[in-house]
């Protein structure tokens, strides 16, 4: 929390910023008061109370105008030193908040709390705009109410007395309202997030087959219409209590001008008062009572934007990922000892007491059934998750002390459905490598995976845009993705790939062409295989087999077909399906 | 032409919201005029309170008139809060406009219900249906936009005239009082316009960098990829030109009101000027004072509004042409037969379909007869148009050249209901229904039967989880592995009652030895039906009573699995390249 409210001061911190916008707030809180005065006596002398001249008159109107003048001026002046402030500042925050997301740990990502941060942190330079224009207007309207106060005192202490406790109780209870909403406020967006997520399954084109053949249109319809009417419910209460509170405010305004319009009549009566000290008093109650009540009112305003910057202290107090450690030299070796693991919020064990050894120049498989742990196995791996018991080591060295930089010099990976970056094919490919360097590996890569196809398509070849955001730029198909992806992977300098089942889009064929690249192009680098087709990878050096969070064997094919009835069972299960009647 | 579409947009605009929210603006209009007439009642009552007071000041005792006056005045001013702060902050805020939302949410689900699906596989209309969603609010602020223009030049031209009949030079306030927008106006004019351009691209590239860095699907593969830094520096690009550009926007907007301060002082304070110098001159009362500064005020406010809207509705007007573009969508026909019953055989008559971008025809003059109770395989590498013909066996396109007919009735002229009411399909494609638990995942509003929604689990091994386990993360539920996903989808495939089922690519995430039992399932379940599956494992083609090879858009064999590994072609390719890695 420390930490991040000198992050949060850091455009504001200027002394001299501070002091000019005070300086500016006290003016712009004191003028109004003066205006008030001058009112006054531009009435008293136009109607003759004072002194009747049209030299006073004239003058009193040029004082005012002047004083208008400056206060427009000012005004300016502090919406730019403001608006500056807050870009400045809004900028800074979303940088910070982007450098952090990068770091964050996978854990805190795959979380619900996590993505509610997330939305609530998009809106964030309207937050700031509203919670510094709000101080600011804060501090002007407290100069001014205290000046108006004074002015009060000196003509109607009983005046100044009501209206001062009027304001009070409505400051008091706007506080409370403001603190009483908040839980509303999230039950509102999580059912607004859901309605949202209704209507998109209604409206996005993935779904159109199955909505037409499912006929389902009607039934996500209704639940859309639940979602919604919920959130609206909360919404409309929300609307209601804040409402209630305003309007109610409004009413004791107009009720107390009112008796001030009676009341201060008296005094006029019995030359207590001039009639202009009667009739700018009266603007001036009303003036003082509304800028009271909005000044309570916004602190709803503050209280939403106080929201955002408490999601957004949260989100930068994520835990981080470990970036720099120990530089690996050339490692040989990774070892699971013992490794167990469950995932946050779970107590069922995913990784049950696994433990192997892996070269990290040999090619390995990882087989299983779904839901047997082979992808938490790769996350843990990939030093995306830290186990819970044992530990992780490479050449001795625990993977958590290597940190992501490094971890990514020792594996690279590739996953079903790869992310299409919006950047260019080079960019692409060579993420978070120098481009120029690699262009002769580029050239091996593009000839095993026959990348010619793809490259025919690009104009510009590797300076072409994938992305949908420039002109010129061509979009690729699923498959196509996919071979960036693989290609990714191959062009690294990584001592291991990781393929969790990158090719169950593409074709037999393909499938062959791909698996001959990783041979070409990895030859002296380890490969660790994900596949659900078995005979595509019998020929590894040690296939692992994963069974309910367990490792039940690690060896050859051939071995394994002696040894272990489970796998023997998964292989023939699949090679019946091309050779039945030789069983 | 131009300027025509434009007003065809404003018509289309306010004929819908009438059409679904007639009362809301009906009572806008009204409440919008009666507040209205509350400003002028305000105005007299001001007038008669201080002429009151003036004349107890002259008389010394105080008129019972003044209280009724005061009384009334009350009332005007409670009735004024009412609509503020019932009708405009809370009644429209809160409750119009989300019931509005709600309804051109369901104008949009239906419309997008009613789209042909050829036009659905366009990518761009995911783009143009989400642009549609956030048009199809502002549709509501447009028509609010006209209606607001229409009552405040009412109220503005009221008070006018209601003001002039105290001294005609109150008439020149509307002059005056346009002055203040008018200087509004010259800063939101064209100045900004290139501006907002380059910032509305700035901002898209932004996001789409954003979304790079914190969607949580990427999170994971940019830790893996190291492709942090290339993205941050990215959206540091755009997100730093954007505030440079919002920073000299802020600038200029300083320099401006500065330089035009001098007018806006004169336009926001004539009114005082002119009364002043009328009651100095004895041309008004004090009551026709403060009645002519009030007027002023509320006139001044006025065309602030009209010159605020209609800056806002040239926005507006473009900003709603989405949804009126997405309306425009061609729909698939209403009034087709219903009547029909699927019995003796699927025909395609040298049926064509080329995609909106294709280079060539994705299905090619295919010819192919399926008759009721067959298995039907078709296979082929990728991009062959396996998929393709599939959609338009279902009718899901409608085919460009040639046809297709169920017992000789043409597919395009049977209504959807019937023709997707006895059909089923699992696609490769598979949605997940997040929000939603296993069983309504399952059913999707398909009526429960009990038995068939446990024998379908079993099946499929879904049997250990729970019914009413609610799936998702981001609604807090469970979040499943991708096999277990489309198991679901397999689930709700064989659910659902159909003579014809379309299983494309069902198990591509699904473990081996699930695979094998899978396809059994696929046959038991296919027995009494017309059966029609795509697949790459070529071991489950083997039993299809007819096996399709598709070969660039054409069928180039079509068979027996013995007769067409006879043939030596393709399909004798694509086997033993399968087969051979389980030997």
């Amino acid at each position: 929390m420390k930490k991040n409210k000198g992050k949060d001061k850091n455009a504001f911190s200027n002394p001299i910023l501070s002091i000019l916008l005070i300086f500016f707030a006290l003016i712009g809180g004191l003028i109004p008061v003066a205006l008030y005065k001058v009112r006054q006596l531009i009435i008293d002398s136009a109607v003759g109370v004072i002194s009747n001249t049209l030299i006073d008159i004239v003058i009193l109107l040029a004082i005012y105008l002047g004083v208008v003048f400056v206060e427009q001026l000012l005004t300016n002046i502090k919406d730019r030193i403001l608006d500056k402030a807050i870009i400045k500042q809004a900028f800074f925050i979303d940088a910070s908040l982007k450098k952090k997301i990068a770091k964050v740990k996978l854990s805190c990502v795959e979380s619900q709390r996590y993505n509610e941060l997330l939305s609530e942190t998009e809106e964030i330079a309207e937050s700031l705009t509203t919670k510094y224009t709000t101080i600011y207007n804060l501090g002007a309207s407290g100069v001014y109410l205290l000046s108006s106060f004074v002015v009060l005192i000196f003509t109607n202490i009983f005046v100044f007395a009501v209206t001062f406790v009027l304001l009070a109780a409505n400051l008091i209870i706007n506080v409370a309202a403001a603190k009483r909403t908040k839980g509303m406020w999230a039950k509102y967006r999580f059912t607004m997030r859901k309605a949202n997520h209704f209507s998109a399954i209604l409206t996005d084109r993935k779904y159109a087959t199955e909505k037409k053949i499912f006929g389902y249109y009607g039934y996500i319809q209704q639940k859309f219409e639940t979602e919604f009417d919920s959130a609206r419910k909360s919404n409309i209460q929300l609307g209601r209590k804040r409402m209630t509170i305003e309007l109610l405010a409004e009413i004791v305004t107009a009720a107390f001008s009112v008796s001030i319009l009676i009341s201060m009549l008296f005094p006029l009566l019995n030359n207590g008062i001039t009639i202009g000290v009667y009739t700018s008093l009266f603007f001036l109650v009303r003036d003082v009572m509304s800028s009271g009540n909005s000044i309570c009112s916004s602190l709803f305003e503050l209280n939403s934007a106080k929201h955002t910057m408490n999601s957004v202290n949260e989100l930068m107090l994520l835990p981080e990922e470990y970036q720099d450690g120990v530089k690996p030299h050339n490692p040989h070796i990774i070892e699971f000892q013992n490794v167990s693991f469950s995932y946050p919020d779970s107590e069922e064990l995913v990784l049950n007491k696994v433990s192997f050894c892996l070269d990290l120049s040999k090619t390995y498989a990882l087989v299983g059934e779904n839901g047997c742990g082979k992808s938490t196995l790769v996350k843990l791996m990939l030093g995306l998750y830290e186990p819970n018991e044992g530990q992780i080591l490479i050449d001795n060295i625990s993977l958590s002390e290597f940190g992501r930089s490094n971890i990514n010099k020792i594996f690279s990976a590739v996953f079903q459905n790869s992310y299409e970056y919006p950047l260019t094919l080079g960019e692409n490919l060579f993420l978070s490598q120098d481009i120029d360097k690699d262009i002769a590996q580029f050239n091996e890569v593009y000839q095993n995976l026959e990348f010619t196809d793809l490259m025919d398509k690009l104009p510009n070849g590797l300076n072409t845009n994938l992305s949908l955001l420039k002109a010129d730029s061509v979009n690729l198909s699923g498959g196509e993705w996919q071979k960036v992806a693989i290609a990714r992977c191959l062009l690294s300098q990584s001592k291991m790939a990781i393929l969790d089942e990158p090719n169950a889009a593409l074709d037999p064929i393909a499938e062959v062409k791909v698996y001959k690249a990783y041979e070409q192009i990895l030859k002296n680098r380890g490969t660790l295989l994900i596949s659900h087709r078995l005979g595509s990878i019998k020929d590894v050096s040690e296939i692992l087999v994963l069974k309910n969070g367990r490792l039940i064997a690690n060896a050859a094919h051939d071995e394994l077909m002696a040894t272990c009835d489970y796998y023997k069972e998964l292989y023939t299960a699949q090679r019946s399906m091309y050779y039945e009647e030789k069983d | 032409m131009k300027k025509k579409t434009k007003t065809n947009i404003i018509t289309r605009s306010l004929r819908l919201s009438f059409s679904i929210a007639k009362p809301q603006f009906v009572l806008m209009i009204i409440a919008g005029i009666v507040n209205c007439l509350l400003v002028v009642l305000a105005l007299y009552c001001t007038n008669k309170i201080f002429n009151l007071v003036e004349n107890s000041y002259v008389t010394g005792s105080i008129d019972n008139a003044f209280y009724i006056q005061t009384g009334l005045y009350f009332v005007v001013l409670l009735c004024s809060s009412a609509y503020v702060f019932y009708y405009k902050r809370y009644f429209v805020q809160f409750r119009s406009l989300t019931s509005f939302e709600k309804k051109i949410r369901t104008v949009l689900h239906q419309k997008c219900n009613k789209i042909s699906n050829e036009q659905l596989e366009i990518p761009r209309v995911d783009l143009y249906s989400k642009q549609a969603r956030s048009a199809s609010m502002h549709i509501y602020r447009l028509t609010e936009i006209y209606l607001t223009i229409f009552i405040s030049g009412f109220s503005a031209a009221v008070t006018c005239i209601y003001i002039s009949t105290f001294n005609v030079w109150y008439s020149l306030f509307f002059v005056l009082a346009v002055i203040p927008s008018l200087i509004e106006i010259a800063f939101n004019s064209k100045l900004w316009q290139k501006y907002n351009e380059k910032e509305a691209a700035l901002f898209r590239e932004e996001t789409a960098y954003n979304d790079a860095i914190c969607g949580v699907d990427v999170v994971k593969e940019n830790k893996i990829n190291g492709a942090n830094t290339i993205l941050y520096d990215k959206w540091f690009a755009s997100r730093k030109s954007r505030t440079e550009i919002e920073n000299r926007k802020s600038r200029m907007m300083c320099f401006l009101k500065v330089i035009l301060s001098v007018f806006k002082v004169i336009g926001d304070n004539g009114g005082l000027v002119i009364s002043a110098v009328l009651l100095f001159n004895g041309k008004v009362n004090i009551g026709g004072f403060t009645a002519g500064i009030a007027a002023y005020i509320a006139m001044k406010s006025s065309f602030a509004v009209i010159f605020d809207m209609f800056g806002n509705a040239r926005q507006f007007s473009k900003m709603v042409n989405p949804f009126f573009m997405y309306e425009d969508f061609p729909e698939r026909a209403v009034d087709l037969q219903n009547e029909y019953k699927f019995v003796d055989s699927i025909k395609l008559n040298n049926v064509s379909f080329s995609y909106e971008n294709g280079t060539r025809p994705a299905v090619d003059g295919v010819s192919l007869e399926i008759k009721k109770g067959e298995t039907v395989a078709i296979v082929g590498e990728n991009g062959a148009g396996k998929t393709t013909l599939l959609n338009l066996i279902l009718g899901i396109y409608p085919a460009n050249s040639g046809n297709v007919t169920y017992d000789d009735v043409d597919i395009c002229g049977i209504a959807e209901q019937t023709l997707y009411g006895d059909k089923s399909v699992v696609k490769q494609k598979f949605n997940k229904y997040l929000g939603l638990n296993i069983r309504e995942n399952i059913l999707l509003g398909n009526e429960c039967d009990d038995v068939k929604l446990s024998t379908v689990k079993t099946d499929l091994g879904l049997d250990e989880m729970a019914d009413d386990l609610s799936l998702g993360r981001e609604f807090g539920g469970s979040e499943l592995s991708g096999g277990e996903w489309q198991k679901i989808a397999c689930a709700r495939g064989l659910y659902k009652s159909s003579d014809i089922i379309v299983l494309d690519e069902p198990t591509s995430a699904i473990d081996p030895l699930r695979e094998k039992s899978l396809y059994d399932v696929f046959e038991k379940y296919s027995k009494q039906k017309t059966a029609i599956i795509v697949t790459h494992r070529l071991g489950a083609v083997r039993l299809a009573d007819k096996i399709v090879v598709m070969q660039e858009g054409k069928i180039s064999e079509y068979g027996t699995h013995e007769q067409l590994l006879k043939n030596n072609g393709k399909y004798k390719e694509l086997w033993e390249t399968q087969a051979q890695t389980y030997e």
